[in-house]
């Protein structure tokens, strides 16, 4: 909220410059958000949140405040007087039919009303809060609404039928609002009604039916305290708010009913006279200042720093709180029932901390304890994983968790976990796998890189059918594109990931042919599961060239994701040591023609199985095709190592178990020596 | 060829030779197998005894002569040579490494300074309930303050299931499962429904903190987060602590520090204020040690939150918080 200086010093002297003023607000009492000059006048811009929105969000509360942290004297304190010879109370017919529904409902009627165009002061002071100027009437009651926080409401006394009654709205019942909206309401709003129609929504607007006009001599000023929750409901059904709404929401103390009701007819009397009349209030619990208890010895532990009672005695002296007994430890404090925010003990110690000043609180170093400081095995894992991608090549990237509306088509959108309320159609379900999320930041970097590598470490969500649970695990996902990249994409990626689990102690991998189509994104032919000690951890594989024409991708791409919920136990944190042997290594290599459709896993499988326990090593370094091999041919050559580590091999022995392999080889898979 | 020719010739050879190969054709052609000297000397056995000994004597004396010049020659040349020309200040081969995300990076920064001061770094789901994120941390449903947090729910809407609003609900998650004393920090991602611009982002990551104990005092926060800050910009840095409203902290502060860019004398950074809010904290409001089912009587402690991708601003110099996520190769290979 905006507060006009000129105005505030009707209620609080103020010696300190507008910057200054808003420094000293900061500091110890509320954030400032900016300080503004318009004309003679200088406005200083309040955030009130909706702890202080309560007692703070206008004049006079302000002033209070600014008076407690400046010490400026406080001049509105009159308007708290109590005086009951002012108003005589009444019989008038005032019903209130559900406490809940409204704390308080206070009226004042005044007679021999003039009803008038504004002075200019006034138009003034409501114009540069956007309030539009209407009759002295109208513009008194927001006035005092500004001044004091307390919602008011003008009705014209001859246009009532009967007496006033607080009640629900009938189901389907209807009004036209003051500024011509014409509104359904339901049975679960509040309405302000005569015994012929409704005369307001509580808390919200007026209506039409009693508007004060040019010919109103007599008013009943309503101040009345709804409930919040029922106003919130209210508005949101009808779909706009008013300023009072918003005071109704944040709540708003009962006991200013009437001090908001002495106010405004003062004010009416003073621009165009009138007589007080009679006072009806319908107030069946009155709320009383709370009285709570303040010990230095308390205040010292939890905020870290001793305090004298008689500095703590000071400000609540200068935040106008009363002591109500005080002995040699505990001052039992009354709270003024504006402070609503003011609970407890903690909301106290806050009072006197802000006001005492946080920059005198000394800085005092936590205790050394024995605690095993550390991340938690996941973050640590997460953070090593990353080291290395970064070490292979990979960028990072970190995109967002949303994907659009249009990808449900290419996943079961029964797994998809929709947001109640997306930003938008590009942003519209929680990504299932981090792949699709990298695709758009492939498509956006090929444009600038052909030769691009990244990962994203993220979390994914999914619904388990069947099953309501949202489902949220942690993924690894990486993208490979190159001019050319061919084949030989897959194989690198493949060789970056071995190493990945080399370094995370994880052996047993296995790529067995891919079984889930993963939303058709991969060559099925040129995918892989990836298994670990008999678990499928993930997958990798060629991208189809269909999908990468949604982003304008031309060249090759090879994508994998990895389950790190998944990875994480089957991963050994050390790595232990193997003795090497003391002899020396022989080795051999071969080469031979084979059927192409034959795989490596089956000729090492069968290497492996017919070699007796000196072969220690098999390594691929050569393949190719071509033509000289013949149709559905391909060459390949191992390097095959042999060693014991109980003697050197001779050339017999290493001869005769190479020959045991070649012949194992001709007899199964048909190999032709090169 | 005699002795004499010899070493008339050998010494000059090897003063005359300007790089090591030719040198070693010089040793090669004297010393080597089938060199002039080791010719005499081979040629020793078929002498007299006399002529073996005297001949002997002269040869092996002049062997060594040669062979002090040739090392005393190839000192010389050392470096200098038949090599090709060779430029120093050719560019170095280009090592292809990748890049972390500067998020990444200053998250490990500040996990590591708070890992040093003691504090565990633990983790929660981005899915989270509607009490974890709000009713146990004293934001009842209906209160105006949830308006604070603007919110993703998911469907079903009865589920009240939300995307994390901050990391605060794994203060709930880790008090239910842990007892005090202990010092935490939790990074996360976050997520507020809010429209982006170069300073808002409806997805961000938070690091709060949480220290519970017995007789954990404001102060001993101010001294935590002061420590803090000078470590991350390693310059000596102001905290000012303001009144701040958060519900699930009682007192609440506002941290703001000096701005490390113009200490304190006003730039574009802190829109000429010489100070940058950093974030909120406070001491843990009683109804959150309730809510866990922690006694308020026996325990008490702060709780901090912290933006990472503004610290990564304002360290690394980064104008817009939508470059963090907006996957571009060409602001992450900076890092
Ligand atoms: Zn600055």
């Amino acid at each position: 909220m905006k507060f006009s200086i000129n105005w505030l010093k009707d209620y609080v002297d103020i010696t300190l410059s507008s910057q200054e003023l808003a420094d000293v607000v900061s500091l110890h009492s509320l954030e400032v958000e900016g300080v503004e000059i318009k004309g003679d006048d200088t406005y200083i811009d309040v955030a009130l949140l909706p702890n202080r929105f309560p007692d703070a969000a206008n004049y006079v509360g302000f002033a209070r405040e600014i008076s407690a942290v400046t010490g400026g004297t406080f001049k509105a304190g009159s308007f708290f007087k109590e005086d009951k010879k002012a108003f005589a109370h009444s019989d008038f017919s005032l019903k209130v039919e559900n406490e809940e529904d409204c704390a308080r409902y206070s009226g004042l009627m005044m007679s021999d009303i003039e009803v008038k165009d504004s002075p200019v002061w006034l138009r003034g002071r409501l114009e540069a809060h956007g309030l539009r100027s209407i009759n002295t009437i109208v513009d008194a009651t927001n006035y005092v609404m500004l001044e004091l926080g307390q919602p008011l409401h003008a009705f014209d006394y001859e246009k009532l039928e009967g007496g006033i009654v607080v009640r629900r709205a009938l189901e389907g019942e209807r009004m036209t609002t003051l500024d011509n909206r014409e509104v359904e309401l339901t049975s679960e709003d509040v309405v302000i009604a005569d015994h012929k129609q409704i005369l307001a929504i509580a808390g919200v607007k007026g209506g039409r039916a009693a508007e004060i006009t040019k010919e109103t001599t007599t008013i009943l000023l309503e101040a009345a305290n709804f409930d919040s929750d029922r106003v919130v409901r209210t508005t949101r059904r009808i779909g706009f708010t008013t300023d009072a709404s918003q005071r109704f929401k944040y709540g708003i103390d009962p006991n200013m009913t009437e001090v908001a009701l002495r106010r405004v007819a003062d004010l009416i009397q003073k621009l165009g006279g009138g007589k007080i009349g009679s006072f009806v209030d319908a107030y069946p619990k009155k709320i009383l200042p709370k009285v709570l208890a303040f010990s230095a010895k308390e205040y010292e532990k939890l905020v870290g720093e001793p305090l004298l009672l008689k500095e703590a005695r000071a400000i609540f002296r200068r935040l106008q709180w009363g002591i109500k007994k005080a002995t040699k430890d505990i001052l039992w404090v009354e709270v003024p029932t504006w402070r609503r925010d003011v609970e407890r003990f903690e909301d106290v110690v806050e009072e006197v901390v802000r006001l005492h000043g946080y920059d005198t609180l000394e800085s005092k170093t936590l205790s050394r304890v024995s605690l095993h400081a550390k991340r938690d095995d996941h973050p640590q894992y997460v953070k090593n994983i990353k080291e290395r991608m970064v070490g292979f090549g990979f960028d990072e990237i970190y995109s967002y968790s949303f994907i659009p509306h249009a990808w449900n088509e290419v996943c079961d959108e029964n797994t998809l976990v929709q947001l109640e309320n997306p930003v938008s159609a590009e942003y519209y379900y929680l990504r299932p796998t981090l792949i699709f999320p990298l695709f758009r930041a492939l498509e956006s970097n090929v444009k600038f890189f052909s030769d691009i590598k990244m990962f994203e470490v993220g979390n994914v969500f999914s619904r388990e059918k069947n099953n309501e649970d949202i489902v949220e695990r942690t993924k690894l996902a990486g993208m490979l594109t190159r001019e050319k990249g061919g084949d030989h994409l897959f194989y690198e990626c493949k060789g970056t990931l071995n190493e990945l689990f080399h370094t995370l102690g994880v052996d047993q991998v296995e790529y067995r042919a891919h079984e889930e189509v993963w939303c058709g994104v991969l060559i099925q032919s040129r995918s892989a599961d990836i298994y670990v000690s008999g678990v499928r951890v993930g997958c990798l594989g060629v991208v189809s060239p269909r999908w990468l024409e949604r982003f304008d991708v031309v060249h090759d791409v090879v994508a994998f994701e990895l389950d790190l919920n998944t990875l994480l136990p089957l991963t050994e944190a050390e790595r232990r040591f193997v003795a090497f042997s003391k002899y020396p290594e022989v080795v051999r290599d071969i080469s031979f023609v084979v059927g192409q459709e034959v795989r490596i896993s089956e000729i090492e499988k069968i290497i492996g199985e017919t070699s007796s326990g000196i072969l220690v090593a098999i390594d691929l370094f050569d393949m190719f095709e071509g033509e000289r091999l013949g149709e559905g041919k391909k060459s390949l050559s191992f390097h095959l190592t042999f060693q014991s580590d109980q003697k050197t091999l001779t050339s017999e022995e290493v001869a005769a178990e190479f020959l045991k392999i070649i012949t194992a080889l001709q007899e199964q898979c048909n190999i032709e020596i090169r | 060829m005699t002795l004499q020719e010899i070493e008339q010739l050998v010494f000059a050879e090897i003063i005359r030779v300007t790089t090591a190969k030719e040198l070693e054709e010089v040793q090669h052609t004297y010393l080597g197998r089938k060199g002039h000297l080791t010719a005499i000397l081979r040629g020793l056995s078929t002498l007299s005894l006399e002529e073996k000994r005297t001949i002997g004597e002269q040869a092996n004396a002049l062997r060594v002569r040669i062979e002090t010049a040739l090392k005393e020659q190839f000192g010389k040349l050392e470096g200098k040579g038949e090599e090709k020309f060779f430029d120093i200040t050719f560019p170095g081969k280009k090592v292809v490494t990748g890049h972390l995300n500067p998020l990444t990076l200053i998250l490990r920064e500040i996990e590591d300074i708070f890992i040093s001061f003691g504090f565990s770094v633990v983790e929660g789901p981005e899915v989270e309930t509607e009490f974890n994120n709000f009713d146990a941390l004293n934001i009842p449903a209906n209160h105006p303050a949830r308006e604070m947090w603007d919110t993703f729910w998911l469907k079903p809407e009865n589920q009240k299931l939300l995307l994390r609003t901050h990391t605060s609900p794994v203060q709930i998650r880790y008090m239910m499962t842990h007892e005090p004393p202990f010092r935490i920090i939790v990074p996360g991602t976050t997520y507020r429904y809010e429209a982006t611009d170069a300073r808002h982002e409806m997805q961000f990551t938070q690091v709060e903190g949480l220290v519970v104990g017995k007789d954990v005092t404001l102060a001993n926060f101010k001294a935590v987060i002061e420590a803090f800050f000078i470590r991350l910009f390693a310059q000596k840095v102001e905290i000012r602590l303001r009144p701040g409203y958060f519900p699930f902290v009682e007192p609440g502060v506002e941290v703001d520090a000096t701005c490390p860019r113009c200490k304190k004398k006003g730039c574009e950074l802190c829109k000429f204020s010489g100070w940058l809010e950093l974030g909120g904290a406070g001491m843990v409001h009683p109804n959150v040690f309730d809510a866990v089912k922690y006694n308020p009587k026996e325990v008490q402690g702060f709780a901090f939150g912290i933006g990472a991708e503004r610290f990564a601003m304002i360290k690394y110099g980064i104008p817009d918080i939508r470059l963090f996520r907006s996957g571009d190769l060409r602001f992450i290979r900076q890092f």
